[in-house]
């Protein structure tokens, strides 16, 4: 078995320019396969080193643009959220427990006053029949009109 | 960089495996592993510290709820960066205009040393809303947040090479409008 070779693929200033430009000058930041490559050219090339310098200058700019961790109140209620969420799924539960008690409920009332309507219908049934008979009790109804 | 936010591949995915079955103590493990880097990557996209607080608590509720769909071919952290980046988008999109940066920041005698900095910050902050949305995703996981290339570029769900496209093109448009602070704020040359 070879061992595998520590000398890099030397690299073009036009790739390294282009990384410079993606990734700004810090080598760590860049694809791990082409920093070495990248470190034999800055010791030759001049032009690589002033791209590095100008890339530099936009680096610190940017850094100065900090921003605090996180508040402690803000861990304390993500950490609550696996709690929250308990909660909320038993909520839910009852929730439709209690909406599949109260449409039976409604179920029952509705059913309940439907009996009643029934019953009022009979009642106006009744009615019409008596109706019916007292219009015909006007009438003369003897046996010589009957057909 | 936080202390507690180092977490190794193996163990991350023993971890998130254990989230999937509802083990609190393993989500605890996650949060205090990657809570910070999502807040602040949240805060640098959104410009809002209050937002971003709001985006964590959302992104780790569905680490919690929609854990057991997380495939394991990102990390973990990349997982919880692309629900933040997603959720950040939706946030930024639904703002008016005129909330989007506080430019509440009015040059009066010449400031030295903190407030100095402080304002460079607030400029340069200024500058990284005005950014389109991929490309600010994109330098802020990259130079803040040190994602490799590769692992943005997933978060991104990009190739590398238009990833290292918007990098440029945000570095450009940064150079460009932050021109009149680099001659004598920028670190020094080597």
């Amino acid at each position: 078995m070879t061992e595998p070779s520590t000398t890099p693929e030397p690299m073009s200033l036009t790739r390294f320019s282009a990384l410079v430009d993606a990734y700004g000058a810090e080598l760590a930041r860049w694809p791990e396969m082409e920093e070495a490559a990248a470190r034999v050219l800055l010791e030759r090339e001049p032009e690589a080193n002033r791209l590095l310098s100008e890339a530099l200058s936009l680096d610190g700019l940017l850094d100065a643009y900090e921003v605090a961790d996180p508040r402690p109140r803000v861990r304390a209620k993500v950490l609550e959220v696996p709690i929250a969420a308990e909660r909320s799924k038993r909520k839910l539960g009852w929730r439709l427990a209690w909406a599949v008690a109260f449409s039976s409920l409604i179920g029952v009332v509705s059913g309940a006053y439907t009996a009643t309507d029934l019953d009022t219908s009979a009642d106006d049934e009744e009615w019409t029949e008596l109706a019916a008979v007292s219009f015909y009790a006007d009438v003369d109804l003897s046996d010589e009109d009957l057909p | 960089m936080h202390g507690s936010e180092r977490l190794d591949g193996a163990d991350e995915l023993d971890v998130m495996r254990k989230v999937a079955a509802g083990d609190a103590a393993a989500y605890r493990t996650l949060v205090d592993a990657h809570l910070p880097r999502i807040v602040r990557f949240s805060e640098r996209f959104l410009g809002s510290s209050a937002e971003a607080e709001d985006v964590a608590q959302e992104t780790f509720l569905r680490l919690w709820t929609a854990a057991s769909g997380y495939e394991p071919s990102a990390r973990p952290l990349t997982w919880l960066y692309r629900i933040a980046h997603n959720l950040c988008i939706d946030r930024f999109r639904k703002r008016k205009p005129e909330t989007q940066v506080d430019e509440n920041q009015e040059g009066g005698d010449r400031p030295s040393g903190l407030m100095m900095r402080k304002q460079t910050s607030e400029q340069v902050q200024k500058a990284l809303a005005e950014l389109p949305e991929r490309q600010r995703a994109a330098l802020t996981l990259v130079h803040y947040e040190g994602l490799p290339g590769i692992e943005a570029a997933q978060v991104l769900e990009i190739s590398v090479e238009a990833l290292e496209s918007l990098l440029s093109r945000a570095r450009r448009t940064l150079r460009e409008s932050l021109k009149t602070l680099a001659p004598d704020r920028g670190k020094e040359s080597p």
